[in-house]
């Protein structure tokens, strides 16, 4: 597709018509992208309302607090093994069961954008101390997020910035400061890693806990991004953040997140967006708010253009059958497709979009969707597959591949693919269903969401 | 260099002379069609890397076991000239290294002797890290030298993974880059598409992904593509496997297994270039003589089978193995029948291709560095044979430095 | 509740009865004297009444059916045609099922594998033929009434009642169900012939084989000899032909020597060897009022255990288990005679080449723990072939930090052969190994352990303990690592190296327990403290199921809680291993709570 994109029709307000409606399925869209998706009386529930309340509804949703005490006891018992693996886990119960969906997306987000590996830090209370920041600055103040991690202990940890003496500045978190958090490559120089590095000496790490030691901080002047003085660490977080590519690159990031995977979105696209950022202080409430209510969420340029990632797909085909497994067994597999939680392959995060896709990956996908319907561990709706599927009375293979469809495809699958998956299923018996379902998450289209 | 006694050397000598003969009949000239061959043949190659993990004792995997100093240095510890398998300078082969001392005299197999880098260090995890990334302590180490050559390769987006890392163990840093992710396989099965053999079931799966979508989203015809050849590569795989009939035995151990698990994706097409496999237990500090022999039988062996195995299937001079361990060990044994951590090492490269013999001098053992032999070939330069001989690629970005290849392959290569 | 005693006690008198009355070797002669000789596993139930009386009637359960978990089960599609069909049973039968069972299975049930024909057969006993023929015409009606019935063969008078390829009979009191047409012939055949029965069977026949034991299982060696290692309270009885089964080359696996890894060989490599010469096997499973016992025999002797494997009998077979120290709240203890170095030394015969591979690996690393010392002659070799091992459940009240995760502590109880060399040599191992874990835990960011050394008369202890980083001193929930505090204790020749301090003073202190005398090995697991221990991992358990089974935290909760409610209701569990005359007897005892 060639095309360019009015930004003045892509962010304004979605109004729904007869070319896009809001129906069941442009929810299960909404569903998908800003969560990991919905079950048909979510879907029902959603289009009594408008798209703006159903989003308002999504970034308003809060984890009660039997829940996070529950969470809480999860962690502790992770922690307690000490086994930081355990805590992967943990997560994906959490994105199993929590009624705040879009923050887990969310805090996935910042899991990529903010990558720190657990199998270098280790320490499973690191793990959590970032991981807890990540969910509580979700949807908040994207400065003070930054502040944060700037002096986060899994965070220097992981990139061997634990010690930063004035003797020898540590020019690993100045350089990913700027390249992949705020600005991206090309908007600073080598003199501007140097010379924030000097800002950042004395920022340390003792026993698991941020400390600043004066006497290590170089207290001399520096000239960074066009700017001199006397600079502390937070000034050099302060600066990196007045840049004007800064929410442009947070932006450009969150679309290509939320909403498509290519082609990238082009400036002008971005600048409307990122003015809004800046203007309301760096806020992300607003900014998702604007990309789940916007033409372009709902438009053909957003609808089945991303490659589903590893969670989205296990997450998702769970959640959308109210599905529950062996959480160790289904991070473990995560993991192996490419995105293990906590365990991010570089500081880079995951690419996404096409290097999610080869041979090796798409033959594990396949498996893993087996192994996963297949698991005594594995119960929809607290039963077996048939048995919700037939207490939601889908009887009919071909009721129950239109259900599918309506709930995990961002894209139709084709009349021919639909009839001989019905050729599949047809025996009725579980074995049939397991082929079908197998077959069906095989599919191309199902790969894309 | 080579004595001329050598048996791989005669070899050598013979098989060079019978292509060289071959290229004559055709008028002097190689026709066009035997270089394109030639530059399909580079496009197709594979490397397998054996890391032997824990620091070997290379003294005694090639051993001089005449010189008096080696017998001095090891009372407990030295291996008999009577007991090593001769392969010339005064040079013998650890006993349990049958499967290397029979790929020599099938020429096949390159020793290449005391390497190892600048101001050696002796920790396990630094060692490892210098010689997956290249780089030292004080440089930033994002990524590896397998992964920096798979990623200049450029593999399309797609197709089949670009290197592949056999085991469970977490995944070694030579392979990490930046933008190529790696698979790590444990078995096979993740290597085909699970569920029943169920004819029709099968049959639904490869029409379904080989249906031609035709739409104008680009991304679903790149899946649909992808998942096409995926579904491919798994039937492949499987007729492969069921016609597999190796007359090939491997031994029982880890290594041979995965070495087999190897040779099974190679022979089903993938086009994987790299594969990268870990042997460990090296790091011998006392009782060493039965956990160093056991060690190297499964090494040679486990190689000899593997290499054998190809032949086979006819992919023999698709492939090289090279071996390689963080550092050697100390000369002087210690109290408790074992080595502690040294510098310089031998290192084996192994295939169809490869020209056979020993490279470079035994390393002095009237020379030391604390203690330790001294490298005179940095490990750098093998590796820019590999990128450069092998591969056909520029090795100075990936390696971040130039370094002279070696003579490792017979020129046919 | 209250009556319960009472009608324990009248179970009791008629199980006793019958033992006496009926005799029940008299009784499997019987059935043994109906079985071809060729027979390679018999197993009975002479009195089926007994057995259903002490299961259902046990309060245990009671308890059980009064279980949430039991009563869901219940209501489960399985279940309900279960119990459909058994209505139907009744209502055919004019009875309810319990006593129309007894009544049925009054003379017991048998069930037999023939090795020639490779057959199963089964027999019933009925209380007499007028049960056993009522039965059979219920049981006809029924089948006609799903229009399932298919005429009958006739065989010598009878009808038989085809059944895929084998059929079903009744001749007088017996029923006779087989799936081999030969073997059941062959039933009917003595049934008929011989008119055997326990009462004319006494009676003296002028015939060449009085009995009609030729060509039965009552000629056969094997059962003979089995049934020598019967006992006659048990209710269950099995016996198997290890003689025929290793001839005919089945179960090559079984009766291989080699074990598959040193732990297995450990654990069972002397009864792989028996098993290798025994020729038959004998089963007993006895219930009592408050036990299930099951015992296992093989005839047995010394010098069938070949060389290299004497270090798990011991020298004639004499190894005897020791006897253990006793301290509170042990969770379980194992005593065993094993001359682990020895084993170690003969691995080389014991294994193949792949294990002692890995063996040599493992030898050379733990020389390096042990400061260049040869583990399997110095470090192993300095020890009494006889080990022990307690687990007892730490209490931390008195502990900081507490970690989350509450593990029992755990203990190696040995004899020293010469105290007074060994004491001070391994001493200083134990200090180097600590020194070492100290090296790798700083390597691994672990807290160190600080050592320190007591004497009270002749005790001698080395502790240590990990000091608490700072951030974990006053935690409730450490990390798992403060469960440990590494210590060795001395007395005497008591060697004792532990996992916590407070458990190798206790076991260096205490006084030993009488112990089994003859016995191999004991092991012995105490379910009330089990219970405690689990509890004091309940919320570790919680989650740890919710996060496996994907449950809600409700879910999981009832799930644990049903799982301590059913342990508590053990007392405990014993496993004896013991060769003893000419007899291996391996005797597994599972104690319930009145």
């Amino acid at each position: 597709m060639n095309f360019v994109i009015d930004p003045t029709w892509a962010w304004s307000a979605f109004q729904p018509d007869q070319s896009t409606p809001w129906n069941m399925k442009s929810a299960s869209h909404l569903f998908r992208r800003a969560g990991f998706g919905a079950t048909l009386p979510q879907l029902e529930e959603a289009t009594r309302r408008t798209p703006a309340e159903v989003v308002s509804g999504l970034l308003d949703t809060q984890e009660p607090d039997s829940f996070l005490q529950q969470m809480n006891s999860l962690a502790q018992s992770a922690i307690a093994t000490g086994n930081v693996q355990q805590l992967s886990a943990v997560w994906a119960y959490r994105m199993l069961f929590t009624p705040a969906q879009l923050q887990e997306k969310t805090t996935l987000f910042w899991h990529g954008h903010f990558a720190t590996g657990a199998d270098k830090v280790t320490d499973p209370k690191l793990m959590r101390t970032q991981n807890e920041l990540l969910r509580k600055s979700a949807f908040g103040d994207f400065s003070s997020l930054l502040l944060e991690i700037s002096r986060d202990p899994a965070m220097l940890i992981y990139l061997d910035s634990a010690t930063n003496r004035k003797s020898h500045p540590n020019e690993n978190y100045a350089r990913e400061i700027m390249e992949l958090f705020c600005l991206g490559e090309g908007q600073y120089t080598e003199t501007d890693i140097r010379e924030l590095a000097r800002c950042f000496t004395g920022w340390e790490i003792r026993r698991g806990e941020f400390r600043f030691n004066r006497f290590q901080h170089d207290s001399g002047s520096k000239s960074i991004l066009g700017q001199e003085g006397d600079f502390s660490g937070e000034d050099g977080v302060r600066i990196v953040l007045e840049q004007k590519s800064a929410p442009e690159f947070i932006v450009s990031k969150l679309v290509r997140y939320f909403v498509m995977d290519e082609p990238a979105a082009d400036a002008d696209l971005i600048a409307p967006l990122a003015a809004e950022f800046r203007d309301s202080g760096m806020q992300i409430r607003p900014v998702l708010q604007r990309i789940f209510s916007s033409n372009l969420f709902y438009s053909a340029y957003s609808v089945g253009r991303k490659v589903r990632s590893p969670v989205e797909m296990a997450i998702g085909l769970l959640r959308c059958l109210e599905g529950t497994t062996n959480t160790f067994e289904l991070a473990e597999a995560m993991q192996t497709l490419g995105q293990g939680l906590l365990y991010p392959p570089s500081v880079k995060g995951w690419d996404g979009g096409r290097t999610w896709i080869n041979s090796s990956t798409l033959l594990s996908r396949s498996n893993l969707i087996r192994a996963l319907i297949t698991s005594d561990k594995t119960r929809f709706g607290k039963e077996s597959l048939q048995k919700y599927l037939s207490d939601l009375r889908l009887t009919k293979p071909r009721s129950v591949i239109d259900h599918l469809e309506l709930l995990l495809f961002a894209v139709a699958i084709p009349e021919a693919a639909k009839e001989k998956l019905e050729l599949l299923m047809k025996p009725g018996t579980s074995a049939s269903l397991t082929e079908g379902l197998h077959a069906l998450c095989t599919l191309p289209e199902f790969q894309l969401s | 260099m080579f004595a001329s006694h050598s048996h791989s050397t005669r070899r050598r000598f013979l098989k060079s002379s019978a292509i060289g003969s071959a290229v004559l009949t055709f008028g002097g000239v190689a026709p066009s069609s035997l270089i394109r061959a030639a530059e399909e043949s580079q496009a197709g190659r594979i490397l397998v890397v054996i890391e032997m993990a824990g620091g070997n004792d290379g003294l005694n995997t090639v051993i001089p076991s005449a010189d008096e100093t080696y017998k001095k240095s090891r009372p407990a510890l030295a291996i008999k000239p009577s007991d090593v398998l001769n392969i010339g300078e005064g040079l013998g082969f650890h006993p349990e290294l049958r499967g290397f001392a029979d790929l020599l005299e099938a020429g096949k197999l390159a020793i290449v002797q005391g390497v190892g880098y600048l101001d050696p260090n002796r920790s396990h995890f630094e060692s490892m890290d210098i010689w997956h990334t290249c780089q030292r302590k004080n440089e930033v180490r994002a990524d590896g030298w397998l992964g920096r050559m798979v990623e200049s390769r450029k593999n399309a987006p797609g197709s089949d993974p670009a290197a592949i890392h056999l085991g469970s163990e977490k995944q070694p840093f030579a392979l990490m880059s930046r933008n190529v992710r790696v698979p790590s396989i444990r078995t096979l099965e993740q290597f085909r598409l699970q569920g029943t053999d169920d004819v029709a079931f099968r049959k639904a799966v490869q029409e379904l992904a080989d249906a031609r979508r035709g739409e104008d989203n680009d991304l679903l015809n790149f899946v649909q593509s992808s998942t096409s050849s995926a579904i491919s590569a798994s039937e492949r795989l499987s007729t492969s496997l069921k016609s597999y009939r190796s007359g090939v035995k491997y031994p029982e151990n880890a290594l041979g297994q995965q070495l087999k698990t190897v040779a099974q994706l190679i022979g089903s097409g993938l086009q994987t270039s790299v594969y990268y496999v870990q042997l460990g237990g090296f790091d011998t500090h006392s009782q060493q003589p039965a956990v160093h022999a056991a060690l190297l039988g499964q090494l040679g062996d486990s190689v000899k089978a593997f290499l054998s195995d190809l032949e086979q299937m006819q992919h023999a001079d698709q492939v090289s193995v090279m071996t390689f361990s963080e550092f050697g060990r100390r000369v002087a044994e210690n109290a408790s029948e074992g080595t502690d951590h040294g510098a310089a090492g031998p290192m084996f490269i192994a295939g169809a291709a490869v020209r056979s013999g020993l490279v470079g001098r035994h390393p002095d053992l009237n020379d030391l560095e604390e203690g330790d032999l001294k490298h005179h070939t940095d490990f750098r330069r093998v590796y820019a044979t590999l990128i450069e001989k092998w591969f056909g690629c520029d090795s100075s970005a990936i390696l971040k430095a130039i370094y002279e290849p070696l003579e490792l392959f017979s020129d046919k290569a | 509740m209250s009556h319960f005693p009472l009608r324990l006690i009248v179970f009791w008198l008629a199980a006793g009865a019958f033992v006496d009355a009926n005799s029940a070797v008299g009784n499997d002669g019987v059935v043994a004297r109906l079985l071809p000789e060729t027979t390679v596993g018999f197993l009975e139930v002479p009195e089926p009444s007994v057995v259903m009386a002490r299961i259902l009637d046990h309060p245990l359960s009671t308890r059980i059916q009064a279980m949430d978990v039991f009563t869901k089960a219940t209501q489960s599609k399985e279940y309900r045609s279960f119990l459909t069909g058994r209505k139907l049973f009744e209502l055919q039968i004019g009875m309810d099922w319990r006593p129309a069972i007894e009544a049925l299975t009054a003379g017991g049930i048998y069930a037999a594998a023939d090795g020639a024909t490779e057959g199963l057969v089964l027999l019933v006993r009925a209380k007499d033929e007028a049960v056993m023929e009522n039965f059979r015409v219920k049981i006809l009606e029924l089948t006609r009434l799903n229009g399932e019935q298919k005429k009958p063969d006739d065989y010598r008078g009878l009808s038989i009642y085809k059944l895929d390829k084998g059929g079903a009979a009744v001749v007088r009191d017996w029923l006779v169900v087989t799936n081999n047409a030969d073997l059941g012939k062959g039933v009917l055949d003595r049934l008929l012939d011989a008119q055997v029965n326990s009462d004319d069977a006494e009676e003296p026949v002028e015939k060449a084989d009085p009995a009609g034991v030729v060509g039965t299982l009552s000629a056969n060696a094997e059962f003979q000899r089995a049934t020598q290692m019967r006992d006659p309270h048990s209710q269950v009885w099995a016996f198997a032909n290890l003689k025929s089964l290793r001839d005919a080359g089945k179960a090559k696996k079984f009766f291989e020597g080699k074990a598959e890894n040193p732990l297995a060989e450990l654990l069972a490599g002397g009864i792989q060897s028996t098993l290798q010469q025994a020729i038959c096997v004998s089963s007993n499973l006895t219930l009592t009022d408050d036990s299930v016992q099951l015992r296992i025999s093989t005839p047995w002797q010394a010098d069938w255990i070949p060389e290299e494997r004497t270090y798990f009998f011991g020298p004639d077979g004499n190894g005897k288990a020791p006897a253990l120290p006793v301290v509170p709240e042990t969770l379980l203890t194992l005593a065993t005679y094993r001359n682990v170095s020895e084993m170690w030394l003969r691995a080389g015969d014991l294994f193949d080449e792949q294990i002692n591979d890995k063996l040599a690996e493992a030898d050379s690393g733990l020389s390096t723990v042990f400061a260049g010392r040869d583990f399997g002659e110095e470090i192993l070799g300095s020890f009494e072939p006889q080990i022990g091992i307690v687990v007892a459940r730490q209490d931390f009240t008195a502990v900081s930090p507490v970690p989350a995760i509450r593990l029992p502590a755990f203990a190696l109880v040995m004899t020293l052969r010469e105290p007074e060399v060994m004491r001070s040599e391994l001493r200083r191992t134990f200090q180097s190994a600590i020194g070492f874990f100290n090296i790798v835990g700083a390597q691994n960011g672990n807290p160190q352990l600080e050592m320190d050394m007591q004497k009270s008369g002749d005790v001698d202890l080395i502790t240590s303990r990990y000091l608490p980083l700072k951030k974990d001193q006053d935690s409730t929930s450490a990390p798992i690592i403060y469960n440990f505090s590494p210590s060795a204790g001395f007395s005497g020749s008591r060697f004792v190296l532990s996992s916590t301090a407070s458990l190798a003073q206790q076991l260096a202190a205490a006084p030993v327990a009488q112990s089994d005398a003859g016995v191999n090995t004991h092991l012995m697991l105490d379910a009330g403290v089990l219970t405690k221990t689990l509890d004091d991992n309940r919320e570790q358990l919680i989650s740890q199921n919710m996060m496996t089974e994907g449950r809600s935290r409700e879910e999981s909760e009832a799930s644990i809680d049903l799982l301590l409610e059913f342990i508590r209701n053990v007392k405990d569990a014993g496993l004896t291993l013991e060769p003893k005359d000419d007899q291996l007897n391996l005797q597994l005892k599972l104690t319930v709570n009145p």
